[in-house]
């Protein structure tokens, strides 16, 4: 027996994407999943641009990550010109991506993954039966959404934050507004952990490289090393060993290390950097029965759900540590450029993201290479599609594809950062 | 639930989902809000299920490929007001900006893609459809878009806010940014940010669009007389609603990379017939820089051939290559309708070409077609290539 399988605009994820498969027997014979969002061409843009101007632009990238993009941005273009922002500036810029890191996860642990397990359509849907999950959903988007807005600004696409300093900085007392709010929500962030530690995840194994940064000191964050259990290199050297290959079907590209998939994200940065995570949060994992390294990707929701704890206590960290002080953030008219190359890597909610500019005397941007985390992990996902795939043959199509599609959300991709997600059409012959 | 709350659909073309998420982070009201619709369709957090009629339809995103016009098509057919949700369905965004850049910037990332996935000119929503209304803002603002839907429940006609970010930014009492030398467009751009970037002492980069009287020009002019460059003025007024104030070139053709089923193994391989290719493509771009009005001598494949068969104008460069082009246009002539239907759409965005009349419960209180035009007159001398 021989079928296809095509999912079309795969839903709950950010972006579009499609999964074609067609199956002969028991061999997977073709397995093609792709971004199919329009091609938008931001690097390209950004040549000629001058080099102040990159945030501004490349926010514009993905809705839900904006201050990654941002902040990356930001760096990449410190990098090169050779401006090193204060230490306050890099705890405000740390404490928006808690910020957004607390959003993201939580957008996609309740509204994205968790109405598959309990078997509902959409969050929405679930609001009657599962109020008190729903409220707390939102009450932790509500708190990143704050944080976020303290100190950029706004909720999406950040405007205080520029290379050099900050535009407008918050004051000590909405720091501490946040502290104490940040403290309130840390048994919201526990239950969060603890909700998905319980859940029964598809047992399915399988190893893979899994890389994200290191630093040594903390869980890391905006700096570090490109980090596997194998592999280690400096992020300068990333050219080297990170591959970019089209494929027509997806008009996000694909990136590889070495000619191998790797993932990247929540599970990839908890099992190289479990020993740095906060108190509490390692206390959620020791609790449950699980043990990192994970080879599990459906377990990346649970990572996600000790990151949450583990943010929120770094986030309180911070805003212990900050005590505003005034500074000025540099005029671009006062800039001074010159001919150089600015790699920027941190660590976003799905994983790894990278800057790349070269900028010339006139500080304008001559060329640009961004790599998001979904084209980093598309191979990964695709190959884990592949090994999965044999053990669901046996159950209704609906059933595979509900189980695919969890596999692949699981991920939390964003195909609008790589370029857009699923529906199903069966052939069969 | 009651069948006479309005049919809701949330839907994104090319986009980066921000708008859709600014609705979502209503985080106090999202659960009273959706009780008072039927949300049908919102593929970000829902099932997506295929919906006969839609009242309301909230479009994210702009159209940059095949796929977005076919889906944006479909769903006016079926839509009774269709609202323009966020900076690239109303002005086309940064995505749009590629319309005023040389395509010799990113045709190195330009490679073949399926039928369906082709790159179109990316536009805005209203050079294809007729938009009932539009909610701009790159973000809109999240309350903006509570209110307009609290309008719609009420019967009441949603209002564009008709003044520009100055006020607001003038009523927060922040300081002039142009006095502190920055690029701020707030003179000429449609409030209703609560001049959210001013007042975070970022400049207004005019993602709301210009208001109607804007005086393009005077701007132009006055940042100049700050020290602002004329190519950089140029560049910010075009980056988030060019597309409103003037008519970008036509797209150029571009040479497509061939798609090669990759296989890892032949990875390797593959980025070194890249590195050629590109080395092709920037001595090309060179000649024709040279050339100048001289299109690409190796006729390019799909790109040109359609703009080759739109036109049906001799070209002069393509002398030896015509035997090739003829064989080619022969080859072509089943894609010579779709061709003409996007011909025909670019010479007369205005008129949604193949449209079912769209039913208006609502009238659009705005005629985006009519102020392009009247923009683009105004904007011409200063904007010449």
């Amino acid at each position: 027996m021989s079928r296809t399988i095509k999912l079309d605009h795969i839903t709950k994820i950010e972006g579009h994407a499609n999964l074609n498969l067609s199956i002969e027997g028991n061999q997977i014979k073709k397995c093609e999943l792709g971004s199919v969002e329009g091609s938008r061409y931001f690097e390209g843009m950004l040549k000629g641009r001058k080099c102040y101007e990159a945030p501004e632009i490349t926010s514009r990238i993905c809705g839900i990550c904006s201050c990654a993009h941002t902040i990356c941005s930001i760096q990449a273009v410190e990098e090169a010109l050779g401006i090193k922002p204060t230490q306050q500036t890099m705890l405000l810029r740390e404490l928006a991506m808690v910020g957004e890191r607390i959003r993201s996860h939580a957008t996609h642990l309740y509204f994205l993954a968790l109405p598959d397990y309990l078997g509902f359509e959409s969050a929405l849907d679930m609001s009657t039966k599962y109020k008190k999950e729903v409220e707390r959903a939102l009450r932790l988007t509500k708190l990143g959404n704050e944080i976020v807005t303290a100190i950029g600004g706004r909720e999406m696409h950040p405007v205080s934050m520029q290379p050099g300093g900050m535009l407008k900085l918050p004051t000590q007392e909405a720091v501490d507004e946040l502290r104490r709010k940040l403290q309130e929500a840390q048994n919201d962030a526990i239950a969060t952990a603890k909700l998905f530690a319980s859940i029964k995840y598809p047992k399915f194994e399988r190893e893979t490289e899994y890389f994200s940064l290191y630093d040594g000191v903390n869980y890391p964050m905006l700096s570090g090393e490109l980090v596997s259990k194998a592999n280690r290199f400096k992020k300068d050297e990333y050219s080297k060993y990170l591959e970019e290959y089209h494929e027509p079907y997806s008009t996000a590209n694909f990136v590889v290390k070495k000619e191998k998939a790797y993932m990247v994200g929540a599970l990839a940065r908890l099992n190289n950097n479990y020993r740095f995570l906060s108190k509490n949060a390692k206390k959620i994992v020791t609790d449950s029965k699980v043990r990192f390294p994970i080879t599990n990707p459906f377990m990346d929701n649970f990572a996600q759900g000790v990151e949450l704890v583990h943010y929120i206590s770094r986030g309180i960290e911070i805003c212990r540590k900050l005590a505003i002080t005034e500074e000025k953030a540099i005029h671009p008219g006062e800039m001074k450029f010159k001919k150089a190359r600015g790699i920027a890597i941190i660590e976003v909610p799905r994983g790894i993201l990278i800057h790349d500019y070269e900028i010339n005397e006139k500080g304008d941007i001559v060329s640009a290479n961004i790599i998001t985390p979904t084209c980093q992990n598309l191979l990964n996902m695709q190959q884990d599609i592949r090994a999965y795939l044999p053990s669901l043959l046996k159950m209704s199509e609906q059933k595979i594809i509900l189980e695919i599609e969890k596999l692949i959300r699981s991920y939390d991709p964003c195909f609008s950062c790589s370029s857009h997600f699923l529906k199903v059409k069966w052939n069969r012959k | 639930m009651a069948k006479d709350k309005p049919v809701v659909g949330f839907y994104d073309l090319t986009g980066c989902n921000g708008c859709l998420l600014s609705f979502v982070f209503n985080e106090d009201e999202i659960l009273e809000m959706a009780r008072h619709f039927q949300i049908k369709s919102f593929r970000l957090i829902k099932e997506l299920k295929e919906e006969k009629q839609f009242d309301i339809v909230f479009m994210e995103g702009l159209v940059a490929s095949n796929m977005d016009l076919e889906m944006l098509k479909a769903i006016r057919a079926k839509t009774k007001t269709l609202v323009a949700l966020g900076a690239c369905a109303c002005t086309g965004c940064i995505p749009a900006y590629r319309n005023f850049i040389d395509a010799s910037k990113y045709v190195a990332m330009v490679y073949e893609k399926t039928k369906e996935m082709k790159d179109t000119q990316p536009l805005p929503i209203n050079k294809h459809v007729a938009v009932d209304y539009y909610i701009p803002g790159c973000p809109p603002d999240k309350k903006q878009i509570l209110d307009f839907m609290k309008d719609l429940l009420l019967g009441k006609k949603p209002a564009d806010y008709d003044r520009p970010v100055c006020f607001e930014c003038r009523l927060n009492e922040n300081r002039c940014l142009l006095d502190d030398g920055k690029m701020c467009l707030g003179p000429i751009t449609r409030g209703g940010c609560d001049a959210v970037c001013t007042n975070g002492k970022l400049e207004c980069w005019g993602c709301r669009g210009p208001m109607p009287d804007a005086n393009l020009p005077l701007i132009s002019k006055l940042l100049e007389q700050k020290g602002f460059p004329k190519e950089h003025i140029k560049q910010r007024l075009r980056t988030f609603a060019g597309m409103m104030m003037e008519t970008p070139p036509e797209p150029k053709p571009i040479k497509i990379k061939p798609a090669k089923p990759a296989k890892k193994v032949k990875l390797v391989k593959k980025k070194l017939a890249k590195k050629k290719l590109a080395k092709k493509v920037a001595k090309t771009a060179k000649k024709t820089k040279k050339a100048k009005a001289k299109p690409a001598k190796k006729t390019l494949k799909k790109v040109l051939k359609k703009k080759a068969l739109k036109k049906a104008k001799p070209k002069p460069a393509a002398k030896k290559t015509a035997k090739k082009a003829v064989k080619k246009i022969k080859k072509a002539k089943k894609k010579e309708k779709t061709a003409k239907k996007t011909a025909a759409k670019r010479v007369q965005p205005s008129k949604p070409a193949n449209e079912p009349a769209p039913q208006k419960t609502f009238k659009a209180e705005s005629e985006p077609q009519k102020k392009d035009k009247s923009f683009f007159n105004m904007i011409k001398g200063r904007f010449k290539r």
